[in-house]
């Protein structure tokens, strides 16, 4: 199963950090995915610009209305997220409080959306029922069936 | 340039939804998923189960406390995104404003960090250099 660890940091506890503390915070980061990367475990890594950076869209009326800035307005915002492989929520626990220990910021662990596993919320199946029927073209890349 | 677009959305609005809108809903998302792939600038999409699944992980005092439930307890949730290549922002914009139009929630656009790209935050400047530094360090080791 793919989990997915967002991390949520807020930007001027970052910019209170000595240059040296920064270098260390980004050279443990980059350790525990280059460890996960080596036991094949890591799908896949992204961090994001800062939150200036942000555009957000909102649906209004029949229109889309385009504002600056992030959509949420917390003081900890998304910075980055891996997405990695765990046999189970332990595994996967296990794997997150490692980087937890290390990084700055908060964590969120959350698995990822498949339409063939066992899900427990009703709105994730209901989801994953939409997805199985009407989502040929992606279904055709991530049927294990038609994989095989 | 890659672009990130995060989506989020009420589950409230999820559960109310009948079936019908939204297997349309999830058609015209594999149509906007797939015009992206034929182009070459799709990199990588995923969806998140919900908010129940979720457990938080903060460090207070030097250990780790991790709890049930989502970091914010806000009404929209980040149900998934999509990463994104794009020439410059302009383009990414025209390819989110469709996904907002189609995915029954608000899209956040950002671009992704990379530490050789022109960067406009000073804080993400910082960071740059900080990834900059620790590579030359694991080089000359």
């Amino acid at each position: 199963m793919n989990y997915i660890c967002m991390v949520f940091n807020d930007p001027t506890e970052l910019d209170r950090l000595s240059e040296s503390e920064f270098g260390a915070v980004c050279r443990v980061c980059g350790d525990w995915v280059g460890e996960l990367e080596q036991r094949g475990k890591h799908v896949f890594s992204a961090g994001l610009q800062s939150p200036t950076t942000a555009k957000t869209f909102r649906r209004q009326g029949s229109g889309v209305k385009i504002t600056d800035g992030p959509y949420t307005e917390t003081k900890e915002l998304l910075g980055g997220f891996t997405i990695f492989d765990a046999d189970s929520h332990e595994e996967a626990v296990a794997e997150a409080s490692k980087l937890a220990a290390i990084c700055k910021g908060t964590l969120e662990l959350r698995p990822v959306m498949d339409p063939f596993a066992e899900l427990s919320d009703p709105i994730d199946q209901k989801l994953a029922r939409a997805i199985r029927s009407s989502m040929p073209q992606f279904m055709a890349e991530c049927d294990p069936a038609a994989k095989s | 340039m890659k672009y990130a677009c995060l989506v989020y959305n009420n589950p409230n609005d999820t559960a109310s939804i009948t079936d019908a809108d939204l297997d349309r809903m999830i058609a015209n998302w594999d149509v906007w998923m797939s015009e992206l792939e034929k182009l070459g600038k799709h990199v990588f999409s995923s969806g998140l189960q919900s908010t129940v699944t979720a457990t938080t992980l903060r460090k207070c005092n030097g250990q780790v406390a991790i709890s049930d439930g989502p970091f914010a307890e806000t009404k929209e949730i980040l149900g998934g995104f999509t990463i994104i290549e794009a020439r410059d922002l302009n383009e990414a914009l025209i390819h989110a404003k469709k996904l907002a139009e189609i995915c029954g929630g608000t899209v956040e656009v950002r671009p992704q960090f990379d530490p050789f790209a022109d960067l406009i935050d000073p804080m993400d400047k910082r960071c740059a250099a900080a990834f900059k530094r620790s590579i030359e360090n694991a080089e000359s080791q």
